[in-house]
């Protein structure tokens, strides 16, 4: 593997809440190697959510250093930061977060609007990617014609249609049922296994958190376990479906 | 991203909310097609007073017997008549500010051809006259100097008057009958419209005054002339000539020091410059109380954005979190308000030149919409649309993308 895809030193993140002083992150020391696939938990209030608004970019860190493929980012701008978001990371919500607006294929090729990929190898790549998740045949649906397991699948194509290093996941399974929700953690090792990309996920659920090959735990913003996964969780379809 | 794809993006959103879209565009319609109208309304006028300035021929001025200055009862204008064939004369020959000079008399009364008769101004000059007014002949020829010295009856006829009398004869040559006395016709006159008054300046026969004084005035003005037409030798020599014709008339009318004048001089030129700069002020105003109203126009899309801007918090955070820029979100609602002014602004030139027409047509007023203020209002619009999409549209592009994936 190299040197880690994500570096994290003496990370801490305060807010001011009127006249009071919130510390959200108040130190964190973690690495993640390319490839690694790591569950995220911890009750709210713990920092989970503060820290992957900051390994996602979309925040800064008060203190300490964040190294993304060994680049600093941390002390980015707001522009350096969405280009970062752009080229390197891919995100999928909990409520999916797709625009009611347009067709699934459109939704895909949104990041690739930013860059100015053109236009025909734009929907080359969303289409393939749209594929790679299995919606080959849903391109032009809007995403109130899909069902919620679907458009969390394009949701994914949207998020690794750049190829980025690194895969966000915030519950990424909240809003699904468990059937489904195996489904879509089985895209989640599929991309993790054959394409190596980086996979944090943020899940309450410790079955879920199966599926990761590493747990790590947040407690009153503090990083207080971090272990590998024993025993780790293959959907029962899990065969059949990447055959 | 590209301006196409912003284009694309802009314009969906646009028709995703078409009645918001449209009415939001009511606002520039209106805006835009009140300035076309008012510029078109304010043009036309300007237009016709220059060509009335065009028709009465320039460096004018106009001389006439009595006086309005102050100082106890006297009559007005023509009240006595003051004014010579000498006095013409001598202003013509003595004065070198003015180039020349034409007495002139009016009378009024039937002319008569065959068994079609028609009561105009008949209108005594000299041959210099055509070329101060800058009248010019259809047919025909003008009457000479030999014909106005020896009084001879011969007419000039306007259009209006060949038209009464002639239908579509050539009246070259054929006899009418003035006040009973036979005139040889020997000219048409080139058309001139209305007077600044609104007369028909096409109603009228010309004849040399000189017949007019002799032959059909009767006796009881006898030598004495109606006006004096004067023109200086150029624009810059109008307010010497002034000061000149009013040296001479006091010194032939035997005026002393103190005394009034017994005529008046005014400046032809000078009337209508006045008009025509009542006129443009005019429609300064009238342009300036509708570009109100495309400012009003520019606040209700500015009004709309922000709702827009709001309501679409959470796709703005999903186009930030997937990379867009500041600038990138910045483009997009600012294309947005610029493809609903502009938009608006299109369908307003057209409209508004329309509603010209229309006004033109059904009022009678004559409009000008000049391609030039069609452009300015495009462009206008197109300003108001970055002015008032700005705020909304810097807006979007500041707000925290981890706020706006949160906001439902």
């Amino acid at each position: 593997m190299g040197t880690a895809t994500i570096e994290i030193r003496g990370v801490t993140k305060a807010y001011r809440l009127g006249d009071i002083r919130v510390d959200a992150l108040k130190g964190v020391d973690l690495s993640i190697g390319a490839g690694e696939f790591v569950a995220v938990m911890g009750p709210s209030g713990s920092g989970k959510s503060t820290f992957m608004n900051i390994l996602g970019c979309l925040d800064r860190p008060t203190a300490g250093s964040y190294r993304l493929d060994g680049e600093e980012i941390g002390t980015l701008s707001r522009d350096g930061r969405a280009v970062i978001r752009r080229n390197k990371i891919g995100f999928v919500f909990q409520g999916f977060n797709l625009l009611p607006r347009l067709s699934a294929q459109e939704n895909v090729e949104l990041p690739m609007i930013y860059d100015n990929t053109p236009g025909t190898a734009r929907h080359e790549k969303a289409r393939a990617a749209l594929a790679s998740v299995g919606l080959a045949d849903r391109e032009h649906h809007l995403p109130s014609q899909l069902s919620g397991g679907q458009q969390q699948r394009v949701a994914i194509a949207r998020a690794i249609v750049n190829t980025p290093s690194l895969l966000l996941a915030d519950e990424p399974t909240g809003n699904l049922d468990s059937a489904t929700s195996d489904e879509i953690m089985e895209i989640f090792q599929r991309l993790n296994d054959e394409l190596g990309i980086t996979l944090v996920l943020v899940t309450h659920e410790p079955d879920i958190a199966l599926f990761a090959r590493r747990v790590i735990r947040f407690r009153d913003g503090l990083l207080v376990e971090d272990h590998p996964v024993a025993e780790r969780r293959k959907p029962p379809a899990a065969e059949g479906v990447s055959a | 991203m590209n301006l196409y794809s912003a284009g694309k993006v802009s314009f969906r959103s646009l028709r995703a909310n078409k009645m918001r879209s449209a009415l939001t565009m009511l606002g520039m319609i209106i805006g835009v097609a009140a300035v076309i109208v008012m510029v078109a309304i304010g043009a036309g006028a300007n237009e016709r007073i220059a060509a009335q300035i065009a028709s009465v021929g320039s460096n004018l001025l106009l001389v006439l017997p009595g006086s309005t200055t102050s100082g106890g009862l006297r009559s007005g204008f023509g009240g006595t008549p003051t004014l010579t064939m000498g006095d013409a004369k001598a202003i013509q020959k003595d004065l070198p500010a003015v180039a020349l000079a034409s007495p002139s008399s009016r009378s009024s009364g039937p002319v008569v051809y065959g068994n079609q008769n028609w009561s105009t101004i008949i209108q005594g000059v000299s041959p210099e006259y055509m070329e101060m007014r800058d009248w010019k002949t259809i047919a025909g020829r003008y009457f000479t100097e030999q014909e106005m010295d020896a009084s001879s009856k011969v007419c000039l006829l306007g259009t209006t008057v060949v038209q009464n009398l002639f239908g579509s004869e050539d009246p070259i040559g054929k006899i009418v009958r003035i006040k009973q006395a036979p005139f040889t016709v020997v000219g048409v006159l080139e058309s001139k419209g209305q007077s600044p008054q609104g007369q028909d300046q096409d109603d009228i026969v010309l004849v040399p005054i000189t017949t007019l004084l002799n032959k059909l005035a009767g006796s009881a003005h006898a030598g004495s002339v109606g006006v004096i037409l004067v023109q200086a030798v150029d624009g810059d020599h109008v307010k010497e000539a002034e000061r000149e014709v009013v040296s001479l008339l006091r010194q032939r009318h035997r005026i002393g020091p103190g005394q009034d004048d017994d005529f008046s001089v005014r400046n032809l030129s000078e009337m209508l410059a006045l008009a025509e700069s009542a006129t443009r002020i005019m429609s300064l105003l009238l342009g300036g109380i509708a570009s109100v109203s495309l400012v009003v126009g520019g606040i209700g899309i500015m009004n709309i954005m922000l709702v827009s801007v709001t309501e679409r918090t959470r796709e703005i955070g999903i186009r930030m979190a997937v990379g867009a820029r500041e600038r990138d979100i910045l483009s997009q609602f600012l294309i947005e308000a610029v493809l609903l002014a502009l938009t608006g602004g299109a369908i307003g030139i057209v409209l508004g030149a329309g509603g010209a027409v229309l006004i033109s047509r059904l009022a009678g007023w004559s409009t000008l919409i000049s391609p030039a203020a069609a452009l300015l209002a495009f462009g206008f619009s197109a300003a108001v649309g970055v002015f008032f999409g700005f705020y909304p549209a810097r807006k979007a592009s500041r707000m925290d993308p981890i706020e706006a994936l949160r906001y439902e």
